[in-house]
């Protein structure tokens, strides 16, 4: 590499003499745009050696990846296991950290943890595994003469790691109290929120440990999990630095030795973003501190997606690649508001990326900043980016292109990529090229695509006494009291009861809702053919009342009543008082009723406990008897509605919501046998006289 | 997980990247043989040293490879050097040196200029009023401050310096950071844009104009806001610094005190440029795909007839020395953390190498002593550590040790186990093996940090800077291979002393 040098610097030491002089009596350019900028040297990196590691159980094998680069004595490795968090049992959230942690520090069957430690310490080794959702990656750095001891050891580990009891309890000590002091962390506790909300707080990817899901994983959850995904068959390795290529793998072959085969890693899922119907801030209380962490979370792509491009560059227009773009000129230049500032659209290549917007701001400022950046990201749904600005932007992108190679082991990392994604050989260099061909109108039509500009999703993790009642002018706000960790469980229901509240038009209405008046017509199907049941009800939430009035097919009009204890059915031709029975057999359908567990979840009922159940439907108790289910969709809207009672279950479809008025209800709804209701009216809090609630002959 | 170990080595580096808590030795795990470090005496030799005549000194390292470059000024002027009452100004320098000139961000220099001029004049008196205690006129001048400040802004073409370079391919790199002792500038660039980056730095500090000056100070409160008062470290440190340091400035934050924030003015800046900011207390790397044969000459034209500016100014405080232990508890809503801090000597004393061999062993190692101890053996601690250096080294500074309790330990046994394992180190002393293996690991940090043309960068500029000369970065193995188990506990034994010790807890509370 070197061997121009000493030519190189002779010549500058002779050309300084006779060159300054000259040099300084030249003008110097008067703007950068005059400058005369030489074309840049080609450069094609080399491609990675590819081989093939085979296993000794015969019929598995890995792909190890080799650069050599011989300038310093130094190597740089990677093995990298399809195992990552998304594959860890769905209630123990944490396990994949825990188990990367104890297999690193857990020691194996040659050696313990501390003998390994000492090991690294003497030859200045560095080891580190690290869980991804997708992957667990061990990486290391260590001098060229150490390379296979390095690799022996880490062989070791993977063939029998020992999860020594002690090197548990010290990983799960350290899971512990890094969960506690999340909530020191404005970031940390932003972007917790922003998982359950986005992603779904019981989903894998919203779901995030907690004490007791710490607390539970036992060693053998540990083991199992090692079994069942480190196989030689799921396993990539690099290598690059100061090693020949034939070293490299005759190591790299000794190490993974009797690693087993243990089969395709079955694909994982793919999240379900949810977005509140109306922009909405969710408040995350961080009392004693003078700044509030703001996040904004939407929807991304994946980075094959053919609006990735486009968005790609939207991210350098609006948000990304340094100080000159839209939002960091406009909140910190122009108006001060932050230091910290950004946004755009991250890549997923497993599974779609997100949409993310950051900013710290004062407490008294937390008005402003959400709405100039909100301002800001939503610009390029109306117009379009002006040429001259999607071209600096571009520049901004590409003009660094070179530096995603500049070293082999960035080269080495790019090429593992590929190859743990299954993406063609040339698809860094297509995706680059397609960027450079993006037109405004792209920007603009994929930013009407992915950003919504009246459904915000916004965290804001400050002190909520103080910027709650400032938030509440610019978008609907929900406190959201139990995000913290704070070494008690999240309990995920709250937050799925949050949501749903929030997304029906807030806590405040559903507590303040005592009655509800439905006009309904049921579509029966009769022995001669479907006929419709139109009828109407009234119900008082306290007192438990209730009267419904139901038209027959022959027009006459049949009416119940059900009071504090007592029970009536009238027709035309008699009036009958209902049973002890009858009267609490109503009562309990009536408890049941979606407006009335609305309501009981708004006020926090305490007789009402809810879970979330293992489908991450929202399940409601009461001194231990299941009421009802509600699943909740990804919009955040209840859409199906078990009811529980009597050893019989019977599943509603809520097939429609109306928002027209400040309640949003059900305006269809499908019954087990098929039968279907539509609600031709709802009226919140009727005015509705005491006597109607009593029938008399 | 947390990045407990890493915690206090960042919370240190906040104003400051390159720190030199390892330094390299050479010798092997058995301590047998020294083992040579192929491939070092080749890029040794391959630094070229050009100093202009104004005394900016230019390191420049050419390597092969893709065509890349890292630039990396160094300037020899920090938090250290600023007034009293005017704390944070040489990272508020930091911010403006981004703002361009008259000819690089003004869309109308000469009304700009005006602009400018006339929110100087609404500023002062905003502030002379505002110390007056004269409230009712303060509202009026603050509104004709701020008419003064938006006509200053129409006449800008906003973040034009930073556009430029980041257009250029530096959007990745292109930064700035200040700690008590420098402020640091830099970027990688296409190597073919040699000339505009010569082009730009000159323009950046030959005559900066200071624009969007009060609009920054925001920003930057923004960000003391973000470091300081919003994050547990932050303040514990700012705490710790104020309690152990009595005089020298190094008892003073980088980002300053918000009273200073809120006081200084363009004014005060355009002074702190004219006193510090003279081009021979610089000191500029470039590596990368680079020819010093054409390249000097380039910087002479560029560089060479700026003015040296004045002489540096000396730091010419000592530290009396501590009596007596002091302990200082900071309330904060966040979860408790115990650091103590001990006086050590500056970089150049004969005794820091040991020293920082030994914190090596004690705190930094996969199995050090904090760690084995506090960590894996009691379980009393998520993460423990040591470090020296803080908050800089140029002069005497502090070393300190950390823990992070568990749940359910209480600070006080923690800082107890703290002193315990230090105590047996400093009385045993680091076995062979311990002693062998910390040289080692410095070597290897040696070998990384040449690596990359980014690190390597800011490498030579340090040693460059501060101790006067950039070779002895590759002469730290064999000062380091001299140092013996007994050097280690003599400088233990001398400096981490109870009277010299400075405890500082964070305290949890709900709030402030």
């Amino acid at each position: 590499m070197f061997k121009t040098l000493p030519i190189r610097v002779a010549k500058s030491a002779l050309l300084l003499t006779c060159l300054v002089p000259c040099a300084l009596a030249q003008e110097l350019p008067t703007s950068p745009g005059a400058i005369a900028t030489p074309a840049l040297a080609e450069f094609h990196p080399v491609p990675p050696i590819a081989l093939e590691i085979k296993g000794t159980s015969g019929d598995g094998s890995a792909t190890l990846l080799v650069i050599a680069d011989h300038d310093l004595p130094l190597v740089e490795g990677r093995l990298i296991f399809e195992a990552g968090t998304l594959r860890e049992p769905k209630h123990q959230p944490g396990l994949g950290e825990l188990y990367a942690e104890a297999l690193r520090e857990g020691g194996c069957s040659d050696f313990t943890g501390i003998e390994l430690n000492t090991w690294l310490d003497a030859h200045a080794v560095q080891l580190s595994f690290a869980m991804t959702e997708d992957h667990l990656r061990i990486e290391y750095s260590c001098l060229a003469e150490d390379l296979e001891g390095t690799l022996d050891r880490i062989g070791a580990l993977l063939r029998a790691p020992s999860f020594s009891e002690q090197a548990v309890e010290v990983a799960r000590m350290q899971l512990l109290t890094g969960i506690a002091r999340a909530n020191d962390d404005p970031a940390e506790l932003g972007d917790m929120a922003m998982k359950r909300l986005l992603l779904g707080a019981s989903t894998r990817f919203g779901q995030v440990a907690t004490t007791s899901t710490v607390a539970s994983i036992r060693i053998e959850d540990l083991r199992a999990f090692h079994e069942a995904n480190i196989g030689i068959d799921r396993m990539l390795m690099g290598i690059t630095g100061d090693v020949k290529t034939e070293l490299a793998e005759r190591y790299s072959t000794a190490a993974v030795a009797g690693l087993p085969v243990v089969g395709l890693a079955p694909p994982t899922e793919v999240p379900n973003f949810w977005l509140p119907d109306n922009t909405t801030i969710y408040v995350v209380d961080r009392p004693g501190v003078p700044q509030t962490e703001l996040l904004f979370g939407a929807p991304g792509l994946l980075i094959t997606d053919k609006d990735h491009a486009a968005l790609t560059l939207w991210s350098y227009v609006v948000g990304s690649g340094g100080m000159s773009n839209r939002i960091a000129q406009r909140v910190r230049t122009d108006l001060g508001l932050a230091y910290g500032v950004g946004c755009g659209f991250s890549s997923g290549i497993a599974r779609p990326g997100q949409f993310y917007a950051f900013c710290g701001t004062r407490n008294d400022a937390v008005a402003e900043a959400v709405s100039e950046m909100m301002d800001v990201i939503t610009a390029p749904n109306f117009d379009l980016v002006p040429k001259a600005e999607l071209e600096a932007a571009r520049s901004r992108l590409l003009g660094g292109h070179v530096f995603r190679y500049d070293s082999a082991a960035e080269q080495l990392d790019r090429a593992m990529t590929l190859r743990l994604y299954g993406l063609a050989p040339d698809f860094w260099e297509t995706n680059i090229a397609r960027m450079g061909e993006v037109t405004p109108e792209e920007v603009s039509l994929a930013a009407v695509k992915m950003i919504s500009p009246a459904r915000f999703l916004c965290i804001a993790v400050g002190p909520a006494d103080e910027i709650v009642p400032k938030l509440a002018t610019v978008a609907n706000v929900v406190l959201l009291d139990d995000i913290r960790l704070g070494g008690t469980p999240v309990d995920d229901a709250k937050v799925l009861v949050d949501s749903m509240l929030a997304n029906l038009g807030g806590r405040e209405i559903w507590s303040e809702l005592e009655s509800v008046y439905v006009k309904k017509l049921g579509l029966v199907q009769g022995p001669r053919g479907p006929y419709s049941v139109p009828s109407e009800e009234w119900t008082t939430f306290s007192p438990l009342q209730f009267r419904s009035d139901q038209r027959g097919s022959n027009g006459l009009v049949t009416s119940t009543v059900i009071r504090i204890n007592k029970g009536w059915t009238k027709t035309a031709f008699k009036l009958s008082e209902m049973s002890a029975q009858a009267i609490n057999g109503r009562k309990s359908q009536l408890r049941r009723s979606l407006y009335l567990c609305l309501h009981r979840l708004a006020t926090k009922d305490p007789s009402v406990v809810a879970t979330v159940g293992d489908m991450g439907e929202l399940v409601l108790s009461v001194n231990g008897n299941t009421l009802c289910s509600l699943s909740i969709d990804e919009r955040g809207l209840p859409v199906t509605m078990t009811l529980y009672g009597g050893g019989a279950t019977e599943t509603l479809k809520l097939l429609e919501w109306s928002r027209e008025g400040v309640y949003p209800f059900v305006t269809q709804i499908e019954g087990n046998s098929g039968a279907r209701i539509r609600i031709a009216e709802f009226t919140a809090n009727p005015e509705v006289p005491e006597q109607h609630f009593e029938l008399r002959k | 997980m947390l990045p407990l170990t890493s915690i206090v080595f960042a919370l240190a580096a906040t104003w400051a990247f390159g720190s030199h808590a390892e330094l390299p030795p050479q010798e092997p795990a058995d301590q047998g043989t020294v083992a040579p470090l192929t491939g070092v005496a080749k890029l040794q030799a391959s630094v070229v040293e050009h100093t202009l005549d104004n005394g900016w000194t230019f390191l420049i390292v050419p390597r092969e490879g893709a065509p890349v470059a890292s630039f990396h000024t160094y300037i020899d002027v920090g938090g250290i050097f600023e007034d009293e009452g005017a704390t944070g100004m040489a990272h508020m320098f930091e911010h403006m040196a981004f703002k361009g000139s008259a000819r690089l961000g003004s869309l109308d220099w000469t009304a700009e200029q005006q602009a400018m001029n006339k929110l100087e004049r609404a500023y002062t008196r905003l502030r002379s009023l505002r110390e007056a205690g004269k409230t009712g006129a303060v509202s009026k001048a603050e509104q004709t401050f701020l008419v003064a400040q938006k006509k200053a802004a129409s006449f800008v073409d906003p973040e034009a310096f930073s556009k430029i370079l980041e257009e250029a391919g530096g959007s990745g790199s292109l930064n700035a950071s200040t700690s008590a002792e420098e402020t640091r500038y830099v970027v990688s660039l296409p190597s073919n844009q040699v000339e505009l980056w010569c082009w730009m730095e000159r323009e950046r500090f030959h005559k900066p104009v200071l624009r969007e000056f009060y609009k920054e100070r925001d920003a930057v409160m923004e960000e003391r806001r973000m470091r300081v008062e919003s994050d547990p470290f932050g303040k514990l440190f700012e705490e710790l610094l104020a309690t152990a340091f009595t005089t020298h400035p190094y008892r003073r934050p980088v980002i300053g005190y918000e009273a200073d924030l809120n006081s200084f003015s363009r004014t005060d800046a355009q002074v702190f440029y004219a006193k510090h900011y003279g081009v021979r207390r610089f000191t500029t790397a470039i590596i990368g795909d680079v020819d010093p044969a054409t390249l000097i000459p380039m910087l002479e034209r560029y560089f060479g007839d700026l003015e040296p500016g004045p002489e540096p100014t000396e730091i010419n405080v000592t530290e009396p020395e501590q009596e007596a232990e002091r302990r200082i508890d900071v309330a904060f809503p966040a979860m408790p953390i115990v650091i103590a801090a001990w006086h050590v000597p500056s970089r150049s004393h004969p005794d820091s190498v040991a020293l920082n061999l030994g914190l090596s062993i004690l705190g930094q190692a996969s199995a050090s002593r904090l760690g084995e101890a506090l960590v894996r053996g009691s379980s009393l601690a998520a993460g423990a550590g040591a470090e020296a250096g803080l908050p800089g080294d140029r002069y005497p500074n502090l070393a300190i040790a950390y823990g992070i309790p568990a749940q359910d330990t209480p600070i006080e046994v923690l800082e107890a186990g703290i002193y315990e394992v230090m105590d047996t180190f400093t009385q045993d002393g680091p076995t062979a093996s311990e002693l062998a293996g910390a040289k080692n690991r410095a070597r290897a940090s040696l070998l990384r940090g040449l690596q990359d043309n980014e690190a390597l960068a800011a490498d030579l500029c340090e040693w460059q800077s501060k101790s006067g000369d950039w070779r002895n970065l590759f002469a730290q193995p064999d000062a380091l291979a001299q140092v013996t188990a007994k050097d280690i506990q003599r400088v233990f034994a001398k400096y981490f002393t109870q009277a010299s010790r400075t405890v500082a807890t964070l305290v949890p509370a709900k709030s402030e």
